[in-house]
């Protein structure tokens, strides 16, 4: 019977339209959470695999000494792909010239990702008694046809141009050399106790990688090493990170907001159904009966607004495919996920936020049949925002999987709510020393705000946090956009070079001024290891995460530069930055990770020597700007005893390749990186993220309207009541279209103003504390927002009221009847 | 005061003397603070909500002021609405049968909205006998009608009454309808008073 019930008034109601709002906020929040969560998954995805091609696999164990056979067994129970590899430091000879290299002895499954790039094209085999160079060996042994490596004679087959897992080597010192891996015994290089890193690459499916994690890293020692895609060295992780990070704030954000959209259609839904539920209770409804009834109801009206939100997810997700960059369309994101999410984010919010309505609801009594004001005062008020920031908070938990960004944005929503409802509330009732006179418009719309003060404060915070939540968006959409197109000019470095001798640092300088390339100063580079802070030695963080007790250091070897001058792109934060002999420089980042402050003494362990120096500044650094960058500056003095190489990036447009040649020519010895791929890499994700960006302004737009179409809708009733009366008593519909209007624009404005001084702050907040981006206020925006303000919510006030202004005084007594 | 099986009583009273209360109280929407009230032999005192609403379901019906039909169902919908309620079967047939009986056979699709308020009235008729109550409670029933329609529903009302032989409690300003019940009674300051005929004629 509940069910026939239930589907009556839910089929008569939905062709009714009374259902539009609650059903539309519904669909929104379930099309945005499946569309964000779809987008996001396939950036996630991409970015991955593209990642991925620069560590070779997906997932790598370095070990110095053979990894237990029992792990590698693991690896392929769960189907995961294994190449094996050795690396170690070896002398080459050909005749009377000698070369320290790099040597990595791989297997033939080697590389699980990407390929290695031969100046003699694709499609090459490493042979047996082969070995691939990089091509400056070339030029230091005068290019020989075969090398010794100790009791192997090796041929020179094939010139590496780029391996996918160099980026690791980026500034090592010996050119790096690939031989097969059952080669290695008959060099006879290898011995007990040699320095060799055995390195295990994997490759596979997201499930088994995860299984594999959780199974082979509890296993590993303080010396063996766990490298992910993340833990890699890409320069493309800080600007991915943070374009995640605002992805995934401004989704949360707005999933608030069309939760509030959501809260408030429920309230007006269940409202609504007062009279309803004390007529069927009058007539003998059970309580079972009316609870399985206004259940089974909102379990339509769910199932609409879910089924509604999945497809408008899915034309999202085809509409966009299309606009994204080739490479990262290509990649198929497992779509469970954003479905799953999207449905649960339906049903949560639905439940959760019309949880107390409904409780109020289901709890009318039936004398409100008799009584017409009667409500329920069972329940405690503030039941509906607990469970409502409950509902919130779980949603956020599930979309961002990160406890501390969720409570970051609850606790601000409450901030921000306590804080409006008393501002809203002072400032309407400011208003109150204004008489009631029914011949000014002005006179009148006062009043009205005054009457209303309560509902109206209420009504306030609908409207100022949906325009927070739009300034917010809209600014830091612009910053970051702004900031990439900073970072990424057209003219941006493309080639590095690294690996100069001292004396070819000159020459270098004249080559590029000859060919008119631009490029940045030339740094030397000093590969050092931060051995102690104050007198303490540092730990790696696998060391404190096994529960080591000691200081945190850095695990690896740093590049270590001099230099007089401030480099570009960097700002000194603390100190000064004119380090002597026996100070240094430090990057903020890493100087805020290690606990590292202004006069502390650090240690470096550079070619076997303790060198100590002071911390003279605290520096920041823009990593993004694919410039030589450095954590550790100091000054001539303190690395002029070392051994150095230098390095430089420059930017070379596709038509003067023929540079490069020359380049390579001249200064065979000279390392040359080119970036330009992983460039175009990086400006395919920018542009998808500021595609997602843009996605969530609109989501954000569209939930705002919701709300304050809802937040109108809400004071509907009391405002007809008094229309009448005014009607009744002689005022013109002129005066009451304007005394209307203003009363809205009014609101509006004052939503304008709280809304601008929230939006800076939170901004503040936000700029300061999680993008690190530089904070400007926007004049503009306290006359545009109020002035934008009282002009939207007026004409949404106007065009809510325009049935009712049109009625006349006959009509709106008998409504009111 | 007693009402007996199959009598009609009017309850007549200036605004705010307690008339409403005492329909909320006798027809179990209520619940009395002290004193007993009891309905076709039971006790209504100390009946939780759950018994006065099973209690209201076999034996109570109600007509109000203000209609109080659902309006997004059609007038067949809701006079289906207490049938249903109380698990009658073929709950649609009747419904026609009554709204045939009221004179709307003619409208069982409309809306409330779409109906006058003398119809809409005839379809709050319609859905009060549909479930063959022993009592019927009216609350101004023809409060909200003109003249013409106020007779109209009133007839209806009188017809329909004594046809099933249903008990009617009926609460009212009007002294005209009051005069159609056997027996009137005013409400004054809380306390209840029997009119003889001939004080209502003075009255």
């Amino acid at each position: 019977m509940e069910w026939q019930l239930a589907w009556r008034l839910f089929n008569r109601e939905l062709k009714q339209g009374q259902l539009l709002l609650i059903i539309l906020a519904l669909t929104l929040a379930v099309l945005s959470v499946t569309g964000l969560a779809r987008v996001s998954e396939r950036l996630q995805v991409a970015i991955n695999g593209q990642a991925a091609k620069f560590i070779a696999a997906d997932r790598i164990i370095n070990s110095p000494q053979p990894l237990d056979e029992k792990i590698l067994t693991q690896s392929e129970q769960l189907g995961l792909q294994l190449s094996r590899s050795l690396q170690f430091n070896s002398m080459v000879y050909a005749g009377e010239a000698f070369q320290l290299v790099t040597v990595r002895a791989v297997d033939e499954h080697y590389p699980l990702k990407g390929k290695v790039e031969l100046a003699a094209g694709e499609g090459q085999i490493l042979q047996h008694g082969q070995l691939w160079y990089e091509t400056r060996l070339a030029g230091l042994l005068n290019s020989p046809q075969q090398v010794e490596l100790g009791n192997s004679r090796l041929t020179m087959a094939a010139e590496i141009l780029r391996l996918p897992d160099g980026g690791f080597n980026l500034f090592a010192s010996s050119p790096v050399v690939m031989m097969r891996l059952d080669d290695v015994p008959a060099t006879g290089v290898v011995q007990p106790g040699s320095r060799v890193t055995y390195l295990y690459q994997f490759a596979g499916d997201a499930n088994a990688l995860t299984a594999f994690e959780e199974y082979a890293k509890p296993l590993l020692s303080n010396s063996q090493r766990w490298v992910d895609v993340q833990s890699g060295d890409s320069p493309i992780a800080s600007a991915v990170n943070r374009a995640e990070r605002f992805l995934l704030l401004a989704s949360l954000l707005g999933i608030a907001l069309a939760c509030a959209a959501i809260g408030i259609a429920a309230q007006r839904y269940c409202q609504r159904h007062y009279d309803v539920v004390a007529m069927l209770k009058t007539f003998g409804a059970s309580a079972k009966q009316i609870r399985s009834l206004f259940g089974m109801h909102l379990l339509l009206v769910t199932c609409v607004g879910v089924v509604l939100g999945l497809f408008g997810g899915f034309l999202l997700d085809m509409a966009i495919t299309p606009a994204l960059p080739a490479e990262i369309a290509a990649y198929e994101a497992p779509l469970w996920r954003p479905v799953l999410l999207g449905i649960a984010t339906g049903f949560i919010s639905a439940l959760m936020f019309s949880a107390f309505p409904l409780m109020k609801l289901l709890a009318i009594p039936p004398l409100r049949v008799l009584q017409r004001d009667l409500e329920t005062s069972k329940f405690a008020n503030w039941l509906h925002p607990l469970l409502s920031l409950a509902a919130m908070a779980l949603l956020g938990w599930m979309y961002s999987r990160s406890l501390t960004l969720t409570l970051t944005v609850v606790a601000s929503v409450v901030l921000l709510g306590l804080l409006l409802v008393l501002m809203g509330y002072l400032l309407i009732r400011l208003g109150r020393s204004v008489g009631m006179k029914t011949t000014s418009p002005v006179s009148l719309a006062l009043a009205g705000l005054r009457r209303r003060a309560r509902q109206n404060s209420i009504q306030l915070v609908g409207f100022s946090s949906a325009l927070v939540l739009l300034l917010t968006i809209l600014a830091l959409r612009q910053d970051l956009l702004n900031e990439w197109q900073k970072q990424l000019p057209e003219d941006a470095p493309n080639y590095f070079l690294v690996n100069i001798a001292p004396e070819e640092v000159e020459p270098l300088q004249a080559f590029m001024d000859s060919h008119q390339i631009v490029a940045t100063d030339i740094y030397p580079v000093i590969r050092g290891r931060l051995s102690a802070i104050n007198d303490e030695e540092v730990i790696t963080r696998e060391q404190q995460e096994q529960g080591e007790r000691g200081r945190l250091g850095i695990s690896r070897e740093l590049n270590l530069t001099w230099r007089d001058t401030l480099p570009p792109n960097n700002d000194i934060l603390e100190g000064h930055f004119n380090q002597s002999a026996d100070e240094v420089s430090v990057e903020s980042g890493v100087a805020e990770r290690l606990g590292i402050s202004l006069g502390d003494k650090l240690t470096f362990i550079i070619d076997n020597q303790a060198v100590d120096v002071k911390v003279a500044s605290i520096r920041s650094v823009q990593w993004e700007t694919l410039q030589p960058n450095f954590f550790m500056i100091f000054s001539k003095e303190a690395l002029a005893p070392f051994m150095f190489t230098s390095m430089a990036s420059f930017h070379l447009a596709d038509e003067q390749k023929h540079v490069v040649l020359a380049l390579i020519k001249q200064f065979p010895t000279v390392s040359i990186i080119d970036i330009g791929a992983m460039m175009e890499q990086l400006r395919g994700i920018v542009s998808q993220v500021s595609l997602a960006l843009t996605l969530v302004l609109v989501m954000v737009i569209l939930a705002s309207a919701l709300v304050m179409i809802a937040q109108t809708e809400a004071g509907m009733a009391s405002r007809q009541k008094e229309l009448a009366v005014l009607r009744t008593f002689g005022a013109s519909g002129g005066l009451l279209r304007w005394a209307t209007t203003l009363e809205f624009a009014i609101l509006g404005g004052v939503a304008g103003v709280l809304a601008v001084t929230v939006a800076e702050f939170a901004l503040w907040i936000l700029k300061t504390q999680i993008f690190e981006l530089q904070v400007s206020a926007h004049y503009l925006w306290w006359w545009l927002a109020p002035l934008s303000g009282a002009i939207l919510v007026a004409l949404l006030g106007l065009w809510r009221c325009a049935g009712l202004l049109r009625k006349s005084c006959g009509d709106l007594l008998k409504l009111e009847a | 005061m007693d009402v007996k099986h199959g009598e009609s009583v009017a309850i007549l009273g200036p605004s705010g003397s307690g008339k409403s209360t005492l329909l909320g109280l006798l027809a179990a929407l209520d619940s009395p603070s002290e004193g007993e009230i009891s309905l076709d032999g039971v006790s209504l005192v100390g009946l939780d909500e759950e018994q006065k609403a099973a209690l209201r379901k076999q034996k109570i019906s109600f007509i109000f002021q203000s209609f109080m039909l659902v309006d997004t169902l059609t007038a067949l919908e809701n006079v289906m609405l207490p049938a249903e309620l109380a698990g009658i079967k073929d709950a649609r047939a009747k419904a026609e049968q009554m709204l045939n009986r009221v004179g709307l056979a003619h409208r069982l699709g409309h809306l409330p909205k779409q109906l006058s308020g003398g119809e809409q009235q005839r379809v709050a008729i319609a859905r009060a006998f549909i479930a063959e109550p022993k009592v019927l409670f009216a609350d101004e029933p023809t409060g909200n009608l003109d003249k013409h329609n106020a007779d109209r529903v009133a007839d209806m009302l009188f017809t329909m009454n004594r046809e099933s032989a249903t008990t009617l409690v009926l609460v009212t300003h009007d002294l005209q309808l009051a005069k159609r019940c056997q027996r009137q009674l005013e409400m004054a300051d809380g306390q209840l008073f029997e009119l003889a005929p001939q004080e209502q004629e003075v009255s």
